[in-house]
């Protein structure tokens, strides 16, 4: 739908699955990112840090060659002559952007986030586990399990989630908690991100590469964000 | 006064490091990653309050002054746990990120905390930056043409080496007809990099003080050419060890690893910055005391912890 909308707008759209990218030839210097000899000038990248980038290099090799990939795209998605839906900082995708990482980003610029225990110690009836490698809570592991992995827990409950696009939520009325969460992810170069928020307005996770949950929305999240390319493809 | 030295216990660097802040009279508290759970456990809330347990020993938080870390690149599981491939990965991993989740919320002194020099790990993205913040980085291309690549080496007049991309352990060779057949039949993008002849200068760094060591002798890549290197103490210009200290500062890291390549003519060139660098091999070789200085950075932790709301940090002096 995203490629039909930018096409509709005039754009030159070409599409790599995660997969095959390592078969894109691509040239970068400080300034320049070439991909197949042409100048992006927006990226709308669906990739996360697990993901193999590498199906056509032998198996053995797969880890390496998806680490290499990604680390030459990674500045090219930050190079200024690119918008990138997202780009990251080499703390948030190298931190696996698992909610500890984006919490750990969030807090330090001064955003509200869920208070955290770390420690089988504190966790009891009321807590959730929150494992670091999932988007879900879970109940308590047995005390052997949960000390074994410091696991951290939550007493906060998912309130709300919410997408943002470009730095706005699409919620008819955000808190100002919750529009300063959307502008710092936004100023971080996470353009479209579904946030989660506690009651309190805290943010309890982001999901940056987030599932739509209904047609409607997905239709607005794509105008949202053909229009912000083509806003700064316009610009240029 | 409670030193932690967490991950890896065998690394030579958390032996040196322990038992620097021994002589300096630090309680070293061990921490060994796969003990978690078993020798060691640990609660943390949001406001940097909790304890940690080990044995029968019970601190607060506020007790430890500085948590020096090496982690392993193959932890082990607990002692006595046994799980398929998948659950093991899983426990492994899912632990790794607990214990950074701790690094990073600790109020104390981390060397490092993981989320601080992160860039390392994409050599273009780190490039970019230490050029953005003044250093003189040798001109580069990553690419997976090899159309590209034979251009570009041609601008530097034959004189080029490459490397990973990212930040996995590889050995800087020399462009050659090899590389470019390799590229030509289709291959990873791929640093490549104008060769600067010249001596190997490693600076360390721990918070505002500097320590350079020159490696001689060798070819491409010393740490693969050990016959014929010659480490030594060596000075550098105050400008270039307050930009190195500054770059670290700003990137989160108090000890850091700088390469540079001097020129013939004395120019530093900047090839990239470690976060988890090896000093051991410098500092037993130049007589730089890396280690003293990391010991006392961690001493100083916790006190600094304590001011860090009211006092701002301030800058010693270069050595």
């Amino acid at each position: 739908m995203l490629v039909r909308r930018l096409c509709e707008k005039s754009s030159r759209v070409v599409v790599c699955e995660p997969r095959d990218l390592v078969d894109l030839p691509v040239v970068l210097d400080s300034a320049r990112f070439e991909v197949d000899g042409v100048q992006p000038s927006a990226v709308v990248w669906r990739v996360t840090p697990d993901m193999p980038l590498s199906a056509s290099v032998a198996a053995p090799d797969q880890v390496f060659a998806s680490a290499e990939v990604v680390s030459a795209w990674l500045h090219g998605l930050n190079l200024p002559t690119v918008y990138a839906i997202n780009r990251y900082p080499a703390a948030v995708w190298y931190g696996g952007l698992h909610w500890s990482t984006w919490h750990t980003w969030l807090r330090a610029r001064g955003v509200p986030v869920s208070a955290l225990h770390l420690g089988a110690g504190a966790a009891d009836g009321k807590r959730r586990w929150m494992p670091f490698l999932l988007a879900a809570t879970a109940p308590i592991p047995d005390a052997v399990a949960a000390t074994a992995l410091a696991i951290a827990t939550s007493a906060a409950e998912p309130a709300v989630s919410v997408l943002a696009v470009a730095g706005r939520l699409l919620d008819p009325t955000p808190s100002i908690k919750m529009q300063a969460a959307a502008a710092t992810l936004n100023e971080s170069g996470v353009i479209l991100a579904r946030v989660t928020f506690d009651c309190d307005d805290h943010v309890l996770s982001v999901d940056s590469t987030p599932d739509f949950d209904e047609d409607e929305q997905l239709a607005t999240v794509v105008s949202r964000v053909a229009e912000t390319i083509h806003a700064r493809l316009c610009a240029r | 006064m409670h030193v932690c030295v967490l991950g890896d216990l065998q690394d030579l660097g958390a032996v040196y490091i322990a038992w620097i802040a021994r002589q300096h009279g630090c309680t070293v508290v061990e921490l060994p990653e796969e003990g978690l759970g078993t020798a060691w456990e640990y609660t943390l809330d949001s406001s940097g309050r909790g304890t940690l347990q080990v044995g029968d020993m019970l601190l607060s938080w506020e007790q430890i002054a500085g948590v020096f870390v090496r982690m392993s690149p193959e932890p082990s599981l607990p002692r006595g746990l046994r799980l398929n491939e998948h659950h093991r990965l899983g426990f492994l991993h899912e632990r790794r990120e607990g214990i950074h989740q701790l690094l990073e919320s600790v109020a104390c002194t981390v060397v490092n905390r993981p989320s601080a020099g992160r860039s390392n790990a994409s050599k273009p993205y780190q490039m970019a930056e230490l050029e953005a913040a003044g250093f003189d980085v040798p001109r580069w291309i990553v690419s997976n043409s090899a159309e590209a690549v034979r251009a570009f080496t041609r601008e530097c007049r034959g004189q080029a080496i490459f490397k990973a991309s990212s930040g996995l352990r590889s050995r800087v060779r020399k462009v050659d007809a090899q590389l470019i057949e390799r590229m030509s039949a289709g291959t990873t993008p791929t640093v490549v990099q104008e060769y600067v002849p010249g001596t190997d200068v490693r600076v360390h760094t721990v918070e505002r003080q500097a320590f350079a060591c020159e490696v001689s002798g060798t070819g491409v890549d010393y740490r693969f050419e050990h016959q014929g290197a010659r480490y030594a103490g060596t000075l550098i210009p105050n400008e270039l060890a307050e930009q190195c200290c500054g770059f670290a500062e700003a990137t989160g890291l108090t000890l850091a690893g700088f390469d540079f390549r001097r020129s013939p003519c004395g120019r530093y060139r900047c090839l990239e910055m470690n976060p988890v660098p090896s000093f051991l091999p410098y500092e037993f070789s130049s007589g730089r005391p890396v280690g003293a200085a990391v010991v006392r950075a961690l001493m100083r932790g916790g006190q600094r912890a304590l001011r860090r709301e009211i006092v701002p940090s301030t800058h010693g002096s270069l050595e």
